[in-house]
């Protein structure tokens, strides 16, 4: 009872918060600045615009395809266990391990670790069969797959293409709920996969930056998760994520400075800007929190 | 002779009935967002970004989309819709977010502010955009649908007052140069 009424209460209280942050009409937030703590409590304050806003977020493999270059080693042992799938018994599971497993060959391919990608490749399968999206992996994916066994910047683009046509059939069928799951299965394993493979902190580690970056992808996941937010499974994720987000909201640093434009060769850069920037406290703390977040979802 | 004239016809057809087809089919409408491009972007090697976007809206209001741009890449934004206008390109803003220390109510603040950094209307309603970020950023784009023309979707589902709008993001890598 007690429990249920905390949920509710977590609920509702996320549930507010959300419409207030992730109101698509909002061109300013107002947030509180306790300059020790970057305590933040987001307010509406201006609308300019009636149109829906729409949440793009990038998918696994453009992660792990900037990391790729930074002298990281692959880590095997930091996959979802593909013995694991007989524990999704419920659309929720079985749609947020779809996201990771996706995520996995994502980073396996991209470190060259052939082995296990047909394998991991039926079990996402499987639960794209459970999940109504059968039709992404017809006989021909699967052909590709095996005719590209060794070659691994094949199997890099079709493990991408893989997730990338999932994600265009089940916005093209409705199927938002599930869709919302995905996306957040997969960013909670690549970014789990990269808190692991970047080492020690140093300010310097541009894996360590990178895992900074990631609150801006979590601020977009969420905001496109809030639209199916009246699904309950949605709406759980949904507090694990926002737990996430005020991990990240309550350590970075706010750096302070002007931004500027410059133009070269008809390219323009986007320099400057305020902007919150990651320290150890974060790194450590977002790296617990996601392990946490990470073992609860892949274990049951 | 008459055999590859009658095979061109052929392939002609082919590539015409899948252009109709995905046109007609709104969520892959910014596939076709390339058409528009001049001819000197079509060198050079861009990967497309599946943070890409397509729906259909009413003609008139504004379509609004937000992605996240990594350092490190070089992004072209080009859009689309499937209104025949003869030609004319659709107006498109580009806007970034920026965090701003203020004083509201006598109370230090943090703002999170969008500013306008590309709008075509200043540029001959350009049809594309290209630019790099120093951070991992997140990016708007405000897409304006036109309120006339005619419209593929007329013959579809949703009719005449609606259109098909697409946002095509491409990336390459930046470049290293220097040791």
């Amino acid at each position: 009872m007690k429990t249920n009424l905390l949920k509710h209460s977590t609920l509702f209280l996320l549930s507010s918060t959300l419409v207030i942050s992730c109101n698509s009409n909002i061109d300013v937030d107002i947030s509180d600045l306790t300059v020790d703590s970057l305590k933040i409590e987001s307010v509406k304050v201006n609308t300019t615009t009636e149109s829906l806003i729409e949440y793009s977020v990038p998918t696994p493999n453009e992660l792990f395809e900037i990391i790729r270059n930074q002298n990281v080693k692959l880590d095997i042992e930091l996959v979802n266990d593909i013995a694991n799938k007989e524990l999704y018994i419920h659309t929720k599971s079985k749609a947020i391990n779809f996201g990771v497993y996706s995520a996995d060959i994502g980073y396996m391919s991209c470190f060259e670790h052939n082995l296990e990608f047909l394998r991991y490749s039926k079990v996402i399968e499987e639960l794209g069969e459970d999940l109504g999206i059968s039709d992404v992996f017809d006989k021909e994916l699967m052909s590709r797959i095996e005719n590209n066994e060794g070659n691994s910047d094949s199997l890099f683009v079709i493990s991408n293409d893989t997730y990338f046509n999932s994600y265009q059939y089940l916005e093209e069928n409705n199927k938002g709920n599930e869709l919302a799951l995905i996306i957040s299965g997969g960013f909670i394993e690549s970014l789990y996969i990269i808190t692991n493979l970047a080492g020690d902190y140093s300010k310097d580690n541009l894996i360590i930056q990178e895992i900074g970056g990631q609150k801006i992808v979590l601020e977009n996941i969420i905001d496109f998760c809030s639209t199916y937010m009246d699904d309950e499974a949605v709406s759980e994720i949904m507090i694990d994520l926002d737990d996430l987000g005020q991990v990240y909201e309550a350590n970075m640093d706010f750096i302070e400075e002007s931004s500027s434009i410059t133009t070269e060769n008809d390219i323009v850069t986007l320099n400057g800007g305020g902007h919150f920037e990651m320290n150890e406290t974060t790194f450590n703390a977002v790296k617990e929190k996601i392990t946490i977040i990470r073992t609860k979802l892949t274990q049951k | 002779m008459k055999k590859s004239i009658f095979f061109g016809i052929i392939f002609v057809g082919i590539i015409f009935i899948q252009a109709a087809y995905a046109q007609n089919s709104c969520k892959r409408v910014h596939n076709f967002c390339t058409e528009k491009l001049p001819e000197e972007e079509s060198k050079g090697k861009w990967s497309f970004d599946n943070q890409s976007k397509s729906a259909t809206f009413e003609k008139g209001k504004v379509y609004e989309m937000s992605f996240i741009a990594y350092k490190n890449f070089i992004y072209r934004i080009a859009t689309c819709s499937d209104i025949i206008e003869d030609g004319e390109n659709i107006q498109f803003e580009v806007l970034r977010t920026e965090i701003v220390r203020k004083e509201v109510n006598g109370k230090t603040r943090l703002l999170k502010e969008k500013t306008s950094i590309f709008n075509n209307q200043a540029d001959e309603l350009k049809s594309f955009y290209k630019f790099k970020v120093k951070k991992t950023e997140k990016i708007f784009i405000k897409v304006t649908i036109p309120t006339g023309g005619n419209t593929e979707s007329d013959k579809k589902n949703k009719g005449p007052e609606y259109a098909c709008v697409g946002v095509l993001l491409e990336h390459r890598k930046v470049q290293k140069t220097g040791f």
